[in-house]
């Protein structure tokens, strides 16, 4: 018995359940209805009959004036202990038919009507001595249906049962079937466990599995041969592993070191560094960013660009130019620097400079920016440049000529006085030399002149006198280098500057005239004031000795030369009072 | 219903003269149908075998000839025996009995053996003579017959 169930092929095995399972389900579903069919069909035949016999027992009764037939037939309807009604119908003289009689309950015409979804009938006509009519014979249907399962359950006891015993079987076989299967994996436990001291005592009938048994004894002598292997492998392995571990630690702290050393320039750095992935999204933010738009990293990260920095006009105009560089890889705000206006947490606009690398990373595109704010310097810049128009107004606003010239000659600066004297427009001087301006020889000289100031380094103020247009002019001028940073040589200029003084000449000889009259006037009057003087005090003194002198005559004297004197003193106030035109002239008549 | 319509379109003081004329028509139409019984009656005799001494009325004959008493009153089943359809005298038997009709007849004892509820269906003969045969032989016997002869068989008179 042991021998017939190893004995089956392994491969039958599945091929067989199947088989198994196409019998019984045949069996279970077909055989049943077949059982059904057949039943339907000699209930049916039996009933045809017994309506031909019951109308063939009719048809002889009148014919022949007998109804013994008919009794017997009626016993036989009798008989059947399914029958749930006869009936005879009679043709009456319209064509109709007309229920005459029932057995063996009495029934009417309507209760036949309605019962006959539940029934089988089978009718048959007879005709005799003139009396026509057909027989109606009928079996419940619920009848038949109880007869079915009665035969059929003795089947499905017997399928029942046989799928019980084929069950028990099949467990047997499979369990015989399995048992070197059931060995090996015992032993593949005992390998995995580390037990590699394994007898192999089983011993199949079935050749595929002895093959099988075979080939995994040999795998086992190889698995310990291979462990051995394995294990002298291991240990170089681990060598080499752990100085691997230690060159990828090495690498690691480096990396870490790098990675500390990028995010210290990163936070550290003059500039915010903002990067985000392809659906603008902020990946990256460091302290600069935090400083400059006041939202801390754990803020901004993951939230979209848009929404943080960007005032509220330009949202639209951001959110286009992404989806236009997005498909068609074309921006005109990418690798350049860009001035934009931005906003903080707190809402306050300002001005910042930007310059956004698209970086493809995989797939994906990352948007690294570097901001600068530059609102500080904007400003700074503006004032600057007022500055610079209000020191460009006063130069043009004062009336000298100034001029400021580079090492090479070339005119830089001048004012609008300077052009104006020379009639001559600013375009046509700025960048350019004497020599495009003026004749050689007149520029010779003047470059000549310069060329005295850049190799001394020296500055000064200079009066020249030229005959201008026939008029003797006096021009005072200076010429000053200027040095922005003294190591570089391109920093010097050369300030010039110069003025008419011919009209301060004039008033200054007219004032050296007066001087002379002046001194002239003193040297005469000096004499004057001293002559009253001297009689005053010789006179004096002559009182004062008290010689034999009349005294009349002496304060006479005296008084003569003090109204002398009143009188001078009076002149010279007066002529005073003239030059400092304080003069007043009092107006009396008087008589010569 | 021509009547009912024309006596409800009279004036109701005419209702009993309706009513009258009726019963005079109900009253004329049932003297003709006892007169016409009473003709048939006397041509048919009912016989029975010579050692029956059983009384019948003419209830009892009826209900016997239409299956509705199948004993006699000793206890003995009785043996009814008639016409066959083929025979003339069927004809008179039908008219005296079961309204003139042999289908009748014939239709009745069908239903009354397809019900089951015949204990001994009639015996059927051809002639007068099968008849009083048949009759002169079984005890329990009872026929219809039209004519003799007389010796072989009782008479039965009927009780009124």
């Amino acid at each position: 018995m042991k021998r017939f169930f190893t004995s089956i092929s392994v491969q039958l095995w599945y091929p067989s359940i199947l088989l198994i399972a196409l019998v019984f389900s045949i069996l279970f579903f077909y055989l049943p209805k077949r059982q059904e069919r057949f039943i339907i069909e000699i209930q049916q035949n039996t009933l045809q009959q017994l309506a031909k016999t019951t109308a063939l027992s009719i048809e002889f009764s009148i014919g022949n004036d007998d109804f013994e037939r008919l009794n017997e037939s009626v016993s036989h309807l009798a008989a059947q202990s399914n029958l749930a009604f006869a009936a005879v119908f009679l043709n009456n003289e319209k064509g109709g038919e007309q229920l005459f009689i029932t057995y063996p309950n009495i029934l009417t015409d309507k209760q036949i009507q309605e019962s006959k979804k539940k029934l089988f009938i089978k009718k048959n006509n007879f005709s005799a001595n003139g009396l026509n009519g057909k027989i109606m014979v009928a079996v419940s249907k619920r009848y038949i249906q109880n007869q079915i399962n009665e035969v059929n359950k003795p089947i499905y006891l017997l399928l029942i049962l046989s799928l019980f015993v084929i069950g028990v079987f099949l467990y047997i076989i499979s369990f015989q079937i399995t048992r070197p299967i059931r060995f090996s994996i015992k032993t593949i436990e005992q390998l995995s466990l580390g037990n590699y001291d394994i007898k192999f005592a089983i011993k199949s009938n079935s050749s595929e599995l002895n093959k099988l048994i075979d080939k995994f004894k040999t795998l086992t002598l190889n698995l310990v041969n291979e462990r051995k292997k394995n294990l002298e492998l291991n240990s170089s392995l681990e060598n080499k592993v752990k100085s691997r571990t230690t060159d990828l630690e090495q690498a690691l702290i480096k990396l870490e070191k790098s990675r500390f050393l990028a995010r210290t320039i990163l936070n550290n750095g003059l500039d915010a560094v903002i990067a985000a992935n392809d659906k603008v999204e902020i990946i990256e933010w460091n302290k600069k960013a935090t400083e400059i738009f006041e939202y801390e990293t754990k803020e901004a990260l993951g939230k979209k660009i848009a929404d943080l920095i960007i005032p509220i006009h330009l949202v639209n105009t951001h959110n286009n130019g992404m989806q236009r560089f997005i498909k068609t890889k074309e921006s005109n705000v990418f690798n350049k620097k860009i001035e934009f206006e931005a906003k903080t947490k707190s809402g306050k606009q300002i001005v910042i400079e930007l310059f956004v690398v698209p970086l493809n990373v995989g797939n994906s595109i990352i948007f690294s920016s570097i901001i600068r704010d530059i609102t500080e310097s904007k400003m700074l810049n503006e004032q600057l440049e007022k500055q610079r128009l209000l020191n460009i107004k006063i130069l043009d606003s004062l009336p000298l000529n100034i001029t400021l010239k580079t090492k090479q000659g070339k005119y830089l600066i001048v004012n609008n006085f300077y052009l104006n004297n020379l009639n001559i427009k600013k375009e046509q001087i700025i960048g350019k030399t004497d020599y495009d301006l003026y004749e050689k020889k007149q520029a010779e000289e003047l470059v000549k002149n310069d060329i005295e100031y850049w190799d001394d380094y020296k500055n000064g103020v200079f009066e020249e006198s030229h005959f201008i247009n026939g008029e003797l002019k006096h021009i005072l001028g200076g010429k000053y280098i200027i040095d922005i940073d003294e190591k570089d040589e391109n920093s010097k200029y050369l300030l010039s500057f110069s003025f008419d003084i011919s009209d301060i000449k004039k008033i200054e000889l007219e004032l050296e005239k007066a001087l002379k009259a002046k001194d002239d006037f003193l040297s005469v009057m000096s004499h004057e004031i001293r002559t009253p003087l001297h009689s005053i005090i010789g006179i004096s003194d002559l009182l004062l000795e008290k010689k034999e002198l009349k005294e009349s005559e002496l304060i006479n004297s005296l008084t003569f030369s003090s109204n002398q004197l009143m009188d001078l003193i009076n002149n010279i106030l007066d002529f005073s009072k003239i030059q400092s035109k304080k003069f007043a002239i009092s107006v009396f008549n008087f008589l010569f | 219903m021509i009547l009912t319509f024309h006596i409800k379109k009279v004036n109701s003081k005419y209702k009993w003269l309706m009513d009258f004329k009726r019963l005079i028509t109900g009253m004329f139409f049932t003297g003709f149908l006892i007169s016409l019984q009473a003709q048939e009656k006397s041509n048919y005799y009912v016989i029975c075998n010579k050692q029956n001494n059983a009384t019948l009325n003419e209830k009892m004959l009826k209900e016997i000839l239409y299956g509705e008493v199948a004993y006699w009153p000793s206890g003995e089943i009785i043996n009814l025996v008639l016409y066959k359809s083929t025979s003339p005298e069927s004809k008179k038997f039908a008219e005296s009995f079961f309204g003139g009709s042999v289908i009748n007849v014939q239709k009745h004892w069908l239903s009354l053996v397809f019900q089951g509820r015949a204990a001994q269906p009639p015996l059927f003969f051809e002639t007068t003579s099968e008849i009083i045969n048949y009759v002169e032989t079984s005890q329990n016997a009872i026929a219809v017959i039209f004519s003799g002869p007389w010796d072989k068989i009782k008479i039965m008179e009927l009780e009124k």
